[in-house]
């Protein structure tokens, strides 16, 4: 290969639109889960159509897309991609999933407090004392609010009290 | 006149002292549930189902209506101030009316969301009382073939009312229509892609889908981009609306009225399409289309009025073809059999009180809520000055809460995090939610009448054009998506005729 | 809405606090509240029945019977739940044909045996299947229907309230005993497929009695066979699947009273009397007007055979039904 056609390679390969290509990417994703997951569902026919007519025509068309996509993110050339930062999301993510663990185990009230404690590690800002007393106004106020004034059916203490 | 007589007996019963404080206790609790996102109104009747059971059929009746309209109402709240719609109808108000909190103007977009509620609400119910049984007739004229081109124009309307490329539009309605696919198949029973969890059999509900989209990835943001979050804290101009912002709406909200209050006879997704299409359609006529998406009022006003309306209006399947239009509707049946009185198109010959007494009350329960609502807005309001430090945590409990009570299921906040991580991946690559959003809601309606149309046809797809309601459908699909996709194929070509 | 607040809060207390004595006091049952599940959303016919019914019970043995709408793959979920709850009486549930009878003959999703999984109480009755016409088609008899679908040119449709629902199995075993081929479309629910044979859309549809009846009443739809055991009185005209040779299509989208397997012996008696006597209650007849439920009481091991036979019946066209895994 020549100096000047490697430069123009990885020139192009700069100037490919992240957004586009990501977004491509998981369209293919999407449409290749989509398809390996619906062979056993009977496709049949324009009039008759089975199960596994919509979602396999879906899939193909989104793949389709997904294709056109990348090929738009090289067309387009380079984009600004934005960064993606780990800390507010993983403490948002865990602070969910706290909540789906804590409502079968611990009730409205300690769940809320956790969830809101785990949450309050997303943010750089945080004060502690702040999030502390949040965690027990959000906790009661769910209590009160949800329990005892709307009468929903759910755990309020932890199933150990 | 008939329609004297109606008032005057309906009023006769909606304004008895016990009728109204059940009105107000309607909707004051359909406020407050509509404000918290996700615990919606099907979950809050059932709730206080039971409670109705030993009450007056009537007064039963009026506080669970009261509560379903006044849901409906609040859902825009959490919409304009967080980005967080409580309800597929309020998806739409998300677009401009979040975007005119973070300018500082959620107390004019609170504000016109109530009163063109109010216009609309009580416009729908004149309607409703003029021409029930003929509207009904209207909805009976809607076979499959219609529902279907009707459905599909309500997709049309997703794509267009996107900003970026159409590509990208169609991208993201495919992968809302391939998750709406999720669950049992309507037709045959067969399990589509539920990988084998029983939890998916039901398909995915769509708080957690619009709350994962929607309300974690703008937490999020705000969290990465402390500087963006600035805009949000300050500089609160008016709580009320200006002149200018007057004369933008009002024609907003007669052009939303009109389009909910015709959507809204039908069964199925009327308030959900007709929010859109009222958007759409104020983006088609301004002459500054440019302004939708970036705190355009119109695009608040029009859709909150076109959402009350067909909320209104949906009663006109129920009270006289006896078929609730959606979830919450079919509540409000089981309460009307609950009372011994089956819901159908005899409730009006043989308990005219309760059904005229009841379609008063919805006059006194719009103004009752625009009462609620005008003073609530200040409060509202001057919550977002809490810091956002602070705030997010309210945010982010107000979302748990919500996704789990919709089916006190746990697997619901899974769901949660994983449309979480799709939301913050297609935000930060600038692809548009409420396509995908619509697409997934409209998709499993589209496929069901589509495969329903074409086993009544014998498989002949001509039915579609044939019968010409949904021929109509059809041209205007057409008609948008050419207005869109024209220019965008006219400047591509420029582009590549000048290089 | 305080008030049940402060029971669920007492019923979650109570419920964690008193396990050691519950095991023991099973003679004076019950000694704190009950649960009722409930698998489908409030204002159906499960949860009215439901309702009326723990109403009574709790005024009759003195603690609250607290029903919980617990939604869900098709009620599927709250039987999953039900099944695995201890059997001290506690615990109650509904169930139906679909989620003890169609439902684990065609769902491989379904995790529970409904021959050994659950205790059998007290059999509550069901809405009959009904077929309707729209008037213009000109069929008002099963032998006109015969003789409109073989002039028809292409294969004609009929409605049903949903693949798998008793509706549906009624009109697939009955057409494919006759030899005449239909085609099924599936509706979500009976009313959206009445409503789409008024309208005139489809000619026919299948569904339960209760939700026709006004559609019947209004002349807007002519029905022309039920699923009965005997002529329904308010229509004498129409003929039984029974009369026209098929008794074995005589059954109802019934309910049923159930609990955990192994629930004391004791326990199911008392609740059988009790909601046999409820049943029958005038005030419980007049609410439960509407549901046009139909169906002879029956004691605890009646109701268990009763399922035992409608599993053994339903389960196999079920399973061989166009209904896909």
């Amino acid at each position: 290969m020549t100096q000047a056609s490697e430069t123009r390679l990885s020139a192009r390969w700069r100037g490919i639109s992240g957004n586009d290509l990501a977004a491509g990417l998981l369209c293919l994703a999407i449409a290749a889960i989509a398809l390996f997951n619906v062979t056993n569902l009977r496709f049949g026919t324009v009039m008759r159509m089975g199960p596994g007519f919509t979602p396999t025509v879906l899939s193909w068309l989104l793949a389709g897309f997904g294709v056109a996509l990348i090929g738009v993110a090289v067309a387009r050339g380079s984009e600004q991609m934005e960064a993606w930062k780990i800390r507010p999301m993983l403490a948002i993510g865990a602070a969910i999933l706290l909540f789906s663990i804590g409502m079968q185990q611990l009730g409205l009230f300690a769940t809320t407090v956790v969830t809101t404690l785990v949450g309050g590690l997303a943010a750089t800002d945080s004060r502690w004392h702040e999030v502390v007393i949040m965690a027990l106004v959000l906790g009661a106020a769910c209590h009160l609010l949800f329990i005892v004034g709307l009468g929903m059916p759910l755990r309020a203490m932890p199933v150990f009290l | 006149m008939e329609f004297f007589d109606h008032l005057a007996l309906g009023a006769e019963v909606a304004l008895q002292p016990h009728n109204l404080f059940f009105c107000l206790i309607g909707a004051l609790v359909g406020t407050l549930i509509g404000v918290l996102p996700g615990i919606g109104p099907v979950a809050t009747l059932s709730i206080l189902l039971p409670l109705t059971f030993h009450l007056e059929p009537t007064s039963a009746l009026i506080m669970l209506a009261g509560i379903y309209y006044g849901a409906q109402y609040g859902g825009s709240t959490t919409a304009i101030l967080v980005n967080l719609p409580g309800e597929a109808s309020s998806v739409i108000t998300c677009i401009d009316g979040y975007e005119m909190a973070k300018q500082g103007r959620a107390g004019a977009a609170l504000a016109i969301a109530a009163l063109g509620s109010l216009f609309a609400g009580i416009v729908a119910t004149i309607l409703l009382m003029l021409f029930a049984p003929p509207l009904a007739s209207i909805a009976l004229q809607f076979g499959p073939a219609e529902y279907f081109s009707l459905m599909l124009l309500g997709l049309a309307t997703a794509i267009v009312l996107s900003q970026g490329s159409l590509l990208r539009a169609f991208a993201m309605v495919l992968m809302g229509l391939l998750l709406g696919t999720i669950g049992t198949d309507a037709t045959t029973g067969a399990q589509r892609l539920t990988f084998g969890m029983i939890e998916l059999s039901d398909g995915i509900d769509f708080v957690p889908v619009a709350v994962g989209l929607f309300a974690i990835p703008e937490i999020i943001r705000n969290l990465e981009f402390p500087e963006a979050r600035s805009v949000v804290n300050t500089k609160i101009t008016s709580i009320l609306p200006t002149r200018e912002d007057l004369a933008r709406s009002w024609k907003a909200v007669l052009r939303g009225t009109g389009i909910g209050s015709l959507l809204g006879i039908l069964p199925g997704s009327g308030a959900l399409i007709s929010s859109f299409a009222a958007y759409v359609a104020e983006k088609r006529f301004s002459k500054t289309p440019d302004r939708f998406g970036k705190g355009a009022i119109e695009g608040v006003a029009a859709p909150e009025a076109a959402n009350n309306a067909s909320a209104q209006m949906s009663f006109v399947p129920l009270l006289t073809l006896g078929i609730p239009g959606s979830a919450t509707l079919a509540v409000m049946a089981g309460a009307m059999t609950m009372q011994g009185i089956r819901p159908g198109p005899e409730v009006m010959t043989t308990r005219p009180d309760l059904f005229w007494g009841l379609i008063v009350s919805m006059f006194v329960g719009n103004l009752m809520l625009v009462i609620i609502n005008l003073p609530l807005i200040g409060i509202w309001v001057s919550m977002l000055k809490v810091p956002y430090r602070l705030l997010y945590l309210v945010i982010l409990v107000m979302c748990c809460v919500g996704v789990f009570t919709v089916n006190s299921s746990p697997f619901d906040l899974v769901l949660l995090c994983i449309f979480s991580l799709l939301g913050i991946g297609l935000r930060k690559w600038k692809f548009e939610m409420a396509p995908l959003i619509l697409a997934f809601i409209l998709g499993p309606l589209i496929e069901e009448h589509l495969r329903r149309a074409m086993l009544i046809s014998n498989g002949d797809p001509s039915v579609f054009v044939t019968r010409p309601i949904s021929l109509v459908f059809l041209v205007l699909i057409v008609a948008l998506i050419g207005a869109v996709a024209l220019p965008q194929i006219r400047k591509r070509r420029d582009e590549a005729v000048a290089e | 809405m305080t008030l049940s607040g402060k029971l669920s809060l007492a019923l979650i207390l109570g419920s964690t606090a008193l396990l050691p004595a519950a095991a023991m006091a099973q003679a004076d049952w019950p000694t704190q509240p009950v649960r009722v599940i409930v698998p489908f959303g409030a204002g159906g016919a499960a949860d009215t029945l439901a309702r009326l019914i723990s109403d009574e019970l709790s005024r009759t043995f003195g603690q609250q019977f607290v029903v919980e709408n617990l939604t869900g793959a098709g009620g599927v979920i709250a039987l999953s739940q039900l099944t695995q709850a201890r059997p001290d009486g506690y615990t109650l549930g509904v169930n139906n044909i679909s989620t003890t009878v169609i439902a684990p003959a065609i769902n491989p999703n379904v995790t529970y045996d409904p021959e050994t999984d659950f205790t059998y109480i007290a059999m509550l009755g069901g809405s009959p299947t009904v077929w309707v016409a729209n008037p213009s088609v000109g069929v008002d008899s099963v032998e006109g229907l015969v003789e409109y679908a073989q002039a028809s040119s292409t294969i004609p449709g009929y409605g049903s309230p949903g693949a798998g629902t008793l509706s549906h199995l009624i009109a697939l075993k009955y057409f494919d005993d006759i030899g005449l081929p239909m085609e099924h479309i599936a509706y979500g629910g009976a009313g959206a497929a009445f409503l789409d044979v008024v309208a005139g859309h489809i000619p026919l549809a299948s569904g339960t009695l209760s939700t026709a009846s006004p559609f019947i009443d209004a002349g807007q739809v002519v029905p022309v066979v039920l699923s009965t055991e005997e002529r329904d009185p308010a229509l004498p005209d129409v003929p039984t699947f029974a009369e026209l040779g098929h008794p074995e299509l005589t059954s109802t989208t019934w309910f049923g009273f159930v609990g955990p397997a192994d629930l004391p012996e004791d326990i199911v008696e008392k609740l059988n009397t009790e909601i046999n006597r409820i049943l029958d209650l005038p005030t419980v007849q007049e609410r439960l007007e509407p549901e046009g439920l139909v169906g002879d009481r029956m004691t605890a091991d009646e109701f268990a055979q009763y399922q035992a036979d409608q599993y053994a019946l339903w389960g196999p066209i079920a399973a061989a039904a166009e209904i896909e895994q």
